[in-house]
């Protein structure tokens, strides 16, 4: 028996092998899309699910002209949110009705749509709001979210909305935005002092295991975390 | 109940062919496309081999889709890299039991008719024919074991995942995933003696030869 036992430790030496050449090809195509995925070409969802990654693109712009032709892709545009071409096609046509560029910094877009020039004058005018781009004012909308971690859209108006969903590139990344933006020692940024665990209220980005062997349909991802980034 | 990935000094954080994966995970993390690829280069070939046990000859096409999730959740990803090593598996998991149903079958041969082509030799042609005979080989001794049974071996002692942690990949319970590792050894075991019963013969097998995990 014991030489059987040597052969089973050959047998998985031999599985363990560091033989296989790699298709550097694979790569290349990973790191095309880990490079668009950080420029927010890829905003929406990478859900591997039916489509499984082979045409996720074109289920996207389809998606987005359907939510265009809708109320609610009006609601949509208005963040400012939409893929590129599909927010300037919705700018050119409902432009009058405030809906922004695609291009505008993201400065515009979180100062609303009112088409105001800052009055400079010293009129005595409402002066504008601040940016709700400054770090600062990030991190204060962040703790916000933190807060509110269920309903933190109904706590925030329209504009710091857009602002804020900007600057985490995307709706559903907006808790992790916040949770980094609010991690003490955030990197080019300057926080505010933030309620003590906000930071850890947010959801991780660890595999959520709620399916098993037969409920593969979806793959586990950083955005299934946790049922409040999934709520959000 | 949502798993968590924490720190952890376990197998899953344990460097892969001496490459610091927690350093690669926090730069691809950063945007560094050199982390993505380091990682990859390290994961890929285990995944690849879990893969091929699973999945069969759809191992290639699912670790891709496995890889091009990763790449764009990755900047998200909150944990060590032993976590991201789970997540990984887990994903590739999933992503190959899809494609089985999609397939309407269950793994077959693992490497296909064909694939000993893509193992290139390189030094010494003839010592790695014979290596990379030794792992197709022992592969298929794997794959031929029942499937949760070849899972829990493949995790467990080739990849080198601790129980707890082969049983979140595999969403079973630690005690599960023990039992089923060793019961898929004595298979294997009782595989090989039937074969020496019948005089089979087969190539050498590496001979830096470890130690069979429990």
């Amino acid at each position: 028996m014991r030489g059987t036992d040597l052969e089973v430790a050959e047998v998985l030496a031999a599985a363990r092998a560091p033989t296989y050449d790699q298709d550097e090809r694979v790569l290349a195509r990973v790191l095309v899309a880990f490079n668009a995925a950080g420029t927010g070409l890829a905003a929406a969802p990478a859900r591997l699910g039916r489509h499984s990654g082979r045409s996720v693109r074109p289920a996207a712009k389809v998606a987005a002209a359907v939510a265009l032709a809708t109320g609610c892709g009006v609601a949509v545009a208005g963040l400012g949110v939409l893929p590129t071409p599909v927010q300037r096609l919705a700018h050119d046509v409902l432009g009058g009705v405030g809906i922004p560029a695609p291009d505008k910094p993201d400065v515009e877009r979180g100062a609303g749509t009112a088409a105001s020039t800052p009055t400079s004058g010293g009129s005595g005018v409402v002066s504008p709001r601040p940016s709700a781009t400054t770090a600062h004012d990030l991190t204060t909308l962040c703790e916000t979210v933190a807060n509110n971690l269920g309903d933190w859209r109904g706590h925030l108006d329209a504009s710091d909305r857009a602002a804020l969903i900007a600057a985490a590139h995307g709706e559903p990344k907006v808790a992790h935005y916040c949770t980094r933006l609010l991690r003490p020692g955030a990197a080019k940024t300057t926080p505010a002092p933030t309620p003590s665990g906000t930071a850890t209220a947010s959801p991780s980005a660890q595999p959520n295991a709620t399916h098993g062997v037969g409920h593969a349909t979806h793959s586990p991802g950083p955005n299934q975390r946790s049922s409040n980034a999934a709520k959000q | 109940m949502i798993p968590r990935c924490g720190r952890n000094t376990s197998q899953a954080a344990m460097p892969v062919n001496g490459v610091d994966l927690e350093h690669a995970l926090d730069a691809a993390r950063d945007g560094d496309e050199a982390g993505v690829a380091l990682l990859w280069r390290s994961l890929n070939p285990l995944i690849l081999r879990y893969l091929h046990i699973v999945v069969g000859q759809a191992a290639e096409d699912v670790a891709s889709e496995t890889w091009l999730l990763a790449a764009r959740e990755i900047r998200q990803f909150r944990g060590d890299a032993a976590g991201f090593r789970i997540w990984l598996f887990r994903v590739a998991r999933h992503r190959a039991l899809d494609e089985l149903r999609r397939a309407g079958r269950r793994r077959e041969d693992p490497f296909g008719l064909t694939a000993e082509q893509d193992w290139a030799a390189r030094d010494d042609p003839a010592g790695e024919a014979m290596e990379q005979m030794a792992t197709i080989r022992a592969l298929r001794l794997i794959a031929a074991l029942p499937p949760d049974q070849a899972e829990a071996v493949m995790l467990r002692t080739v990849i080198g995942f601790d129980a707890a942690h082969a049983a979140r990949i595999l969403g079973k319970r630690p005690g599960a995933v023990r039992v089923a590792a060793m019961r898929g050894l004595r298979h294997l075991a009782g595989t090989l003696e039937a074969e020496r019963g019948m005089g089979v013969k087969h190539a050498a097998v590496a001979p830096r030869v470890a130690g069979v995990a429990e």
